[in-house]
């Protein structure tokens, strides 16, 4: 896999002149050099520029002026004296432009990108209660969508710019430290978390070809520093968690209920004609469940439980995390280790991580670097939760526990169990992330600026998910071990020439690499246990065993090359192709090839911009690129799954079987989105006022695409590609000192992105000739609309008592719009509603310090304009035993005929009506999602503890949503992940918390 | 490494050139080879592909084994609904839990309910197509090949037969489909069932005899009962006259006409009751005759289809018991429950929920002439009366008589029931839908052992082996035939071999018509056929449910003798139109 590779190159020669030499050194403020900055002796034409590490040498007598000047950089003069060393300190004119920001397989100064790339601010977040790294990036970068987990150690779902294909991967591609990371960011620890970068541009995202058509988040770990003495820091935090909001989606006490039981029964409960005079005759405990009444029926029982506060506890978060890193001469180290103990709100939520890092980089000689960067985490999640779609439908009628304290498995006396009987279980579910890479960086001797890097990656993780309940398996119990276990190595090589010749600089990258990734899963389970003394131990003694072996292969392998060039700092030019090879494509297609190229113009560089003196920096980029879409694995193939299917005669073995599950399709190829970016980054007003502009058009061609073919041929869907989609979007950042005092200060982030979503093509057939291309509407999918479109069914009320009812529908019932007026409600009526995804985002992020002091808070909203970011919030209901049995969200506003206006539908019949339509709902909202203030212990204080910081705070999450939404909560429905229904009005969605949370910093 | 900025020409000319360089260094690296030739190969480490998993007898055999398991679930095991779509809005029973039908929701073109069989239906003939498709390519030996290629296309029979009869023509696919097709298009009637008969005929001439196949396999006497039908549906009389005789003069199948099997010595029983006990529907295991084809069924045992650790919830078995037994629970005699439920006796018939009653029809039109003598409507075939097992009843020990209930009595929501109207509490039901007193062990309840034979809270199947074929039936099929030959004597032969069996009298020739026979079908074959199917073979859905079934009579309509194609298929189905059927 190594290369071996060879070029000649041209050794430039220096030439000395008769004076003094003097040997300098150009370095910006993060003490990081500066290269290609020109060095003049003042009134002469002696001239030179600093190289890749800053370093120049000029022949200059004493008592002269050097000029030094760098295009984005405050130029500088300096005095010749004694000493024949200088060190040079040049100050950014764009204030943070001059940082450096990690581009993949490298790095580079902010002012030299070209592509859309921007960096999170970590201090933001600084002071907020977050476990996973992913609530850190909620909100802080335009184009960075980040939704919401209700679940202890969560990850939310993440995605970047619009959604650029229909069935294929939507998961944005995570590096950290170079490396891909495919396991869950709640194994990170974010107090190691250095920095974090987003590439969100074709042309940024170009680099890592087949897999950046959803953007790419590279996450890089604290590291020490060489020649830094030890530096221990020390964070500890306490939260509290309870829900935000919330208050109607708690179930309803025992006279709520059986009204709801009244209301259901409304024809019998009330008397004709209107319905809302009681009817004397109406027993409720005749109707209720027959295990809410005595036997006999002669009376209901006396309860009033309340399971809500049965299954729920005030949370918190306990997080501690210590770190020491430095470093000598040839040595860094950073060491890391923190606990942090979550506890939801719902009892057994739990997230426990213990956290290890080690991060050291040697230096043997000067030319060459080794580094380890590794660390541990270990998560543990034992213990199962009471059901909790379960606690908001058990009837208060009824209790958990008998007399006796023990767990009635069964109150309704149906297989409906107890909420309480997934909570006394042995549950033991561990998870153990092992990170391992190895890095070797060599600057080639004697040819300056020729780098190479070989990175050696490794992850691993295995998880244990342990269970025995007595309960299941309808009382006979079950118990189940599970083990599975997934590695995956990543190998680079990188080599990296970097060199400036006067005016001209240019970094080229090289890289040749693979990745493969394993995984393996058992699940070992046993029904049917006499006793379970033994627990998930022993299974062996159940009466039915079944083993499960599950596993999968996959690989990569790539090859990538970028040119970097740059001409006077002001005109910047960024080439790169990648070819990319996945196993998981057909065998036609293993590889593709992914092209881009971007351009930068510094203005501010023009010396027609020396005189505007309100412009500091300027600079206009355009990119293109095209990027793939790497799918699922095995997705081309058709593939036969195997079954325990039949038995043939009384007494005789399982006879196995096989299905074919897919259609196979050898064509199957690399879905590739071509993007267009636009942007603006600039510095005004001294700097006061800094932010960037960017516009974007993205057209994704050859779509993964599931598409829905008649079940009768056998199967549901056929993966293939077609059709072309378009995103277009715009996104903005400013950044304002507004205030900048020596005890005041005040700092406000603003920042509003949206994009639009257009479906331009689909199968390019015209089959029922009305001489436009086919939608393909089995499939959702309609030329010309979002692929977030919804076609559906108009709801358009309620039918109330006395209204003629079309036929199939009841009074209760939703109305629906009859497109054709033809008395007959079918598919033809469906009509556009409008889109699920939403128009536009935006955060506000304020911070203001007094002295010690830092007050911030942050606000963040989704918007979905006209008819946008709508989503089903519907209930359905109609009289049956379940509903009748069941309990209910208090604070839903269904319609009966003592609320004739009720907003949902309820019918007595126990038939469904022809269509019971969805009811959209728009989920826009405005959070205040954190809101800190902090105290830092004045320099004063710290010498006398000999500290370097000290700072104390409280802080604020998820105080306050301003929504219409009636369900959960309008963000936690974003994602169509597992938890896609969850913040609707369901009975199994689940609160989010809001916390308080004290806490301190130490840096000794 | 000091560079002096003095830039001229030369100096570009070597700059272009080393961006030359760099350039041509990476075309190198991109166009070098990768580690291994075979490293971007996918193979698949937990599943097997269609490109490797047809090549041995194995291989063939397991494909068969997933037909029979995609049989049951369709017509029988999926769960507590989409099978008894087969029996529901039929002339033989209601829905008892609800005050009214709603069949235009029912028979909407958008419904579930056509959507289901009809996906069901066709995904068991793809992976018979598959079979069949597969077997050229094969390592098989030629006799294995036929062999199964006639099991195969069994299986493909019976789907087209089920939507032949319930959609009309459909499109006709028969042979494995290996690319997005989209441009279907719907064949006849006739030509849907000429290919049925086709592959039936190719089963008849290569399955194994009934005395060569393990209990539960399809046998050429199995083929040449579907044929039968099929035939008869087809108009062709004579050949479903031939093809019923095949089976009926087999050697050793034959009626069962005594006592026999696992409860052959327990009264009240007698040998239809004997048909339905647990154990006894198989030739070799049950030493019955009379079974043709045996649905496989057996408690806890990965492919049995009758876990007793799932419940319903989980469905994967068959729910007969929990739909069609009634909710004696909930019955009340002066603020007592004379039942003790749920209970694996005829009282509490299981852990039955009454969901779906018996038509009246059913309940009393057909029993009219033998109403006392006719063993299939002995009340241990076909419980009307209930015997009352709360000791703290006054009424213990004594009947509650379905056609006689005490006034005052209270059913489901407190509603007052009256003698002989069904309710969801209280209603007469068939004995076969539950197995008394031989649930399997692991559903007694032994820890809280509350009454005889209480049961779990899970018990919802019927734990017994189902009748997809038995010779009663062929016999009632024969006489279809000759009744379509206009020979009503023979016609009345062959249902009088039936009903003497059941100690009925005779049939007059003079009496027979289809309805007799229909009405006989519901004696013999009650809650065992699949209703909708006979109905809609024969084109007469509309007529029995007006003339028998007034639940569901007002909301009939002649349409629906076939049901609508899903809406889903026609959009689906891009680049040709699959036509709907009328008055959708």
């Amino acid at each position: 896999m190594f290369i071996v590779f060879g070029f000649s190159l041209f050794l430039s020669t220096a030439a000395f002149a008769q004076t003094k030499t003097v040997a300098g050194k150009v370095t910006d403020g993060q003490g990081l050099p500066v290269s290609g900055a020109t060095v003049t002796v003042k009134g002469t034409n002696e001239a030179t520029a600093s190289d890749n590490d800053g370093h120049f040498s000029i022949n200059a007598a004493k008592g002269a002026t050097l000029v030094i000047t760098s295009v984005n950089y405050v130029d500088q003069e300096v005095t010749v004296g004694n000493s024949n060393n200088i060190s040079v300190l040049l100050s950014p004119k764009g204030g943070d432009l001059g940082e450096v920001v990690v581009v993949g397989y490298g790095t580079q100064k902010k002012i030299d990108v070209t592509g859309s790339v921007a960096r999170v601010n970590l201090e933001t977040m600084a002071n907020a209660p977050n476990t996973n790294i992913g609530q850190y990036l909620q909100g802080t970068v335009p184009g960075l969508n980040v939704g919401l987990s209700t679940f202890a150690g969560g990850t939310p779902p993440i995605s970047i710019r619009g959604r650029v294909t229909i069935s294929g991967s939507q998961a944005t591609v995570i590096i950290v430290d170079g490396i891909q990371y495919n396991n869950s960011l709640s194994s990170i620890n974010p107090d190691d978390i250095a920095s974090i970068d987003i590439l969100k541009d074709a042309s940024a995202t170009a680099i890592y070809g087949a897999q950046g058509a959803n953007g790419v988040i590279l996450i890089t770990s604290k590291k020490g520093k060489y020649n830094q003495k030890p530096r221990i820091s020390f964070s500890s935090s306490y939260t509290t968690q309870t829900p935000s909001g919330g208050d109607d989606l708690r179930p309803k006490n025992r006279e709520d209920y059986l009204q709801g039981i009244r209301d259901a029964f409304w024809n019998v409960a009330y008397l004709g004609p209107n319905y809302t005079d009681p009817n004397p005759a109406f027993k409720i405990e005749n109707v209720v469940d027959a295990s809410m009444a005595t036997t006999g029926r002669t009376a209901l029982l006396p309860n009033n439980y309340d399971w809500w506060k049965e299954a729920t506890n005030t949370g918190s978060i306990i997080d501690n995390s210590l770190s020491v890193s430095g470093g000598g001469d040839r040595v860094t180290y950073l060491l890391s280790g923190s606990v942090v103990n979550q506890k939801g709100y719902i009892i057994n939520d739990k997230f426990n991580r213990k956290s290890i890092r080690a991060n050291l980089e040697i230096k043997p000689v000067n030319w060459w670097r080794v580094g380890l960067v590794s660390s541990g985490s270990f998560v543990n999640q034992d213990g199962s939760e009471p059901g909790i779609g379960l606690i908001n439908i058990f009837s208060p009628l009824l209790v958990p526990y008998d007399s006796l304290g023990n767990v009635i498995p069964s109150p309704t006396n149906t297989v409906l169990g107890s909420p309480m009987t997934s909570y006394y279980v042995d549950d033991y579910e561990r998870h153990q992330y092992w990170v391992g890479n190895i890095y070797s960086d060599l600057d080639i001797p004697f040819i300056s600026g020729l780098n190479y890097r070989l990175n050696f990656g490794n992850n691993l993780r295995n998880d244990q998910h342990y269970y025995a309940s007595r309960f299941d398996a309808n009382q006979n119990g079950r118990a189940y071990k599970e083990n599975q276990s997934n590695y995956d190595y990543t190998f680079d090589n990188i080599v990296t020439y970097n060199k400036t010749f006067g005016k001209h600089g240019i970094t080229v990258t090289g890289l040749y690499g693979a990745v493969k990734r394993k995984n393996e899963r058992t699940l070992a389970e046993g029904t049917g246990f006499s006793r379970l003394n033994l627990s998930y131990n022993g299974i062996g003694g159940a009466d039915t065993k079944n083993v499960t072996t599950t596993g999968y292969d996959e690989a990569l392998n790539y090859q990538m090359g970028r040119i970097a060039y740059k001409f006077d700092d002001r005109y910047l030019l960024t080439a790169t192709i990648r070819r990319d090879g996945f196993s998981g494509f057909a065998k036609n297609y293993k590889y593709a090839t992914f092209p881009s190229v971007a351009l930068g113009w510094v203005i501010t560089g023009e010396e027609f911009m020396q005189s505007v003196k309100w412009v500091n920096f300027l600079k206009l980029r355009a990119g293109y690129g095209v990027i793939g879409n790497q799918t699922t694995r095995y997705f081309s193939i058709a593939t036969v799954n195997t079954n325990a299917s039949y038995i043939y005669g009384d007494g005789s073995q399982t006879a196995f079987g096989q299905q074919v599950s897919t259609l196979g399709n050898d064509n199957l190829k690399w879905e590739k989105t071509a993007g267009l970016n636009f942007g603006v980054d600039f510095t005004l007003l001294k700097n006061r006022l800094s932010g960037n502009l960017e516009y974007y058009n993205n057209n994704t061609t050859d779509l993964l695409f599931s598409v829905a073919v008649p079940s009768l041929t056998g199967f549901d869907l056929f993966r293939t590609n077609l059709g072309k989609i378009n995103n277009m979007g715009f996104e903005v950042g400013l950044t304002g000192k507004i205030i900048e005092k020596k005890d005041w200060n005040w700092t406000s982030t603003f920042n509003i992105w949206g994009n639009t979503n257009k479906i331009k093509h689909l199968t390019g057939v015209d089959a029922n000739n009305d001489g436009k291309e086919d939608d393909i509407v089995s499939s959702g999918l309609f030329i010309g609309k979002s692929i977030q479109e919804i076609f559906d069914y108009q709801q358009m009320g309620i039918y109330q008592l006395g209204e003629t009812l079309l036929p199939g529908f009841q009074t209760g019932s939703l109305k629906v719009f009859d497109k054709d007026k033809n008395g007959t409600i079918n598919s033809d009526d469906r009509v556009f509603i409008g889109k699920r995804e939403p128009a536009y985002r935006m955060s506000w992020y304020n911070s203001f310090g007094y002295k010690g002091f830092t007050l911030s808070f942050f606000l963040n909203s989704v918007q979905g304009g006209k008819n946008g970011n709508l989503e089903n919030n519907v209930r359905l209901y109609f009289r049956e035993d379940n509903s009748i049995r069941n309990n209910d969200l208090k604070g839903v506003d269904y319609w009966s005929p003592r609320n004739p206006n009720g907003k949902y539908p309820r019918i007595i019949t126990g038939t469904h009506s022809t269509v019971e339509p969805a009811m959209y709902e728009s989920r826009d909202f405005i959070r205040l999602q954190d809101v800190s203030l902090g105290y830092s212990f004045s320099p004063k204080i710290l010498s006398k503890v000999k500290a370097q910081s000290i700072s104390i705070y409280v802080s604020g999450k998820n105080l306050a949503t301003w929504t219409d939404w009636q369900g959960w909560d309008p963000e936690v429905s974003t994602n169509n992940g597992a938890n896609e229904n969850q913040g609707r009005i369901v009975t199994d969605g689940r609160p989010v918390l809001m916390g308080y949370t004290v806490g301190l910093h130490i840096n000794y | 490494m000091v560079f002096i900025s003095t830039t001229n020409d030369n100096q570009k000319k070597i700059i272009m050139k080393k961006i030359l360089s760099y350039l041509l260094f990476l075309v190198l690296i991109i166009g070098g080879n990768s580690c291994k030739k075979d490293f971007l190969d996918e193979v698949p480490v937990d599943f097997l592909s269609t490109s490797n998993a047809f090549q041995s007898n194995a291989d063939f055999q397991a494909s068969i084994n997933n037909l029979y398991r995609l049989l049951r679930e369709e017509f029988y095991t999926l769960n507590d609904n989409n099978v008894f779509e087969y029996q529901y809005r039929t002339d033989m029973a209601i829905d008892v839990t609800a005050a009214t039908p709603n069949l235009v929701a029912n028979y909407a073109t958008n419904s579930g309910i056509m959507l289901g069989h009809w996906q069901r239906l066709y995904k068991i003939i793809s992976e018979a197509n598959t079979v069949v498709s597969r077997i050229p390519a094969s390592k098989l030996t030629d006799a294995e090949r036929k062999l199964f290629e006639a099991r195969a296309r069994f299986f493909r029979a019976v789907g087209y037969r089920s939507l032949a009869y319930l959609f009309g023509g459909v499109p006709l696919q028969t042979e494995e489909v290996t690319s997005p097709k989209v441009d279907f298009k719907r064949a006849t009637k006739k030509e849907v069932l000429t290919q049925v008969i086709q592959d039936l005929t190719y089963c008849v001439t290569n399955l194994p005899a009934i005395s060569a196949v393990k209990d539960g396999e399809v046998s050429i006497q199995a083929a040449n009962h579907l044929l039968a039908e099929v035939y008869i549906a087809d108009g062709q009389f004579q050949k479903a006259v031939d093809a019923a005789t095949a089976v009926i003069a087999t050697p050793n199948v034959a009626l069962m006409t005594s006592r026999f099997g696992s409860m052959a010595s327990t009264n009240p029983g007698d040998v239809y009751s004997d048909l339905f006990r647990v154990g006894n529907q198989n030739r070799i295991a049950g030493g019955n005759k009379e079974a043709i084809f045996v649905i496989q069924i057996q408690a806890n045992i990965p492919g049995g289809a009758g876990a007793t650790n799932l419940g319903f919830a989980n469905a994967g078995g068959y729910c007969l018991e929990r739909v069609h037994v009634p909710l004696v629970r909930d019955v009340v005699i002066n603020n007592i429950a004379p039942f003790m439920w749920p209970a694996g006796d005829y009282s509490s018939g299981g852990r039955g929920v009454g969901f779906m009653a018996p038509s009246l029809w059913m309940i009393n039109n057909v029993w009219a002439s033998d109403f006392n003598n006719d063993i299939r409507n002995a009340n241990h075939n076909f419980v009307r009366k209930f015997r009352v097992t709360n000791p703290n009843s006054p009424l213990y020990n004594t009947d509650i008589d379905f056609g006689n209930i005490p006034a005052g009595t209270k059913g489901s929501n407190g509603v007052t029931l009256v003698s002989g109207v069904p309710s969801r509490a209280f209603y007469p039901y068939q004995a076969k839908a539950t197995t008394p007193y031989q649930h399997p062990n692991e559903l007694y309840d032994p820890v809280n052992r509350k009454w005889p034979y209480s049961l779990k809270d899970g018990a919802a199947f019927t734990f017994r082996d189902e009748y997809m074929m038995r010779l009663a039936e062929t016999y009632l099929l024969r006489a279809e035939a000759y009744l379509g030959l206009n020979n009503t004597i023979l016609a009345a032969q062959d249902i009088n071999v039936v009903r003497a069996r059941a100690n009925a009298s005779p049939v007059l020739p003079a009496n027979v018509n289809i309805d007799y026979i229909l009405d006989e079908r519901i004696r013999e074959l009650g809650f065992e056929e699949k209703r909708m199917l006979t109905l809609m073979r024969l084109g007469k859905w509309y007529d029995r449910v007006v003339m028998c079934n007034p639940y569901y009579a007002a909301q009939a309509n002649t349409k629906y003798n076939l049901w609508p194609i899903p809406q889903q298929e026609i959009e689906r189905n891009r680049e040709a139109k699959l036509d709907q059927n009328p008055g959708y």
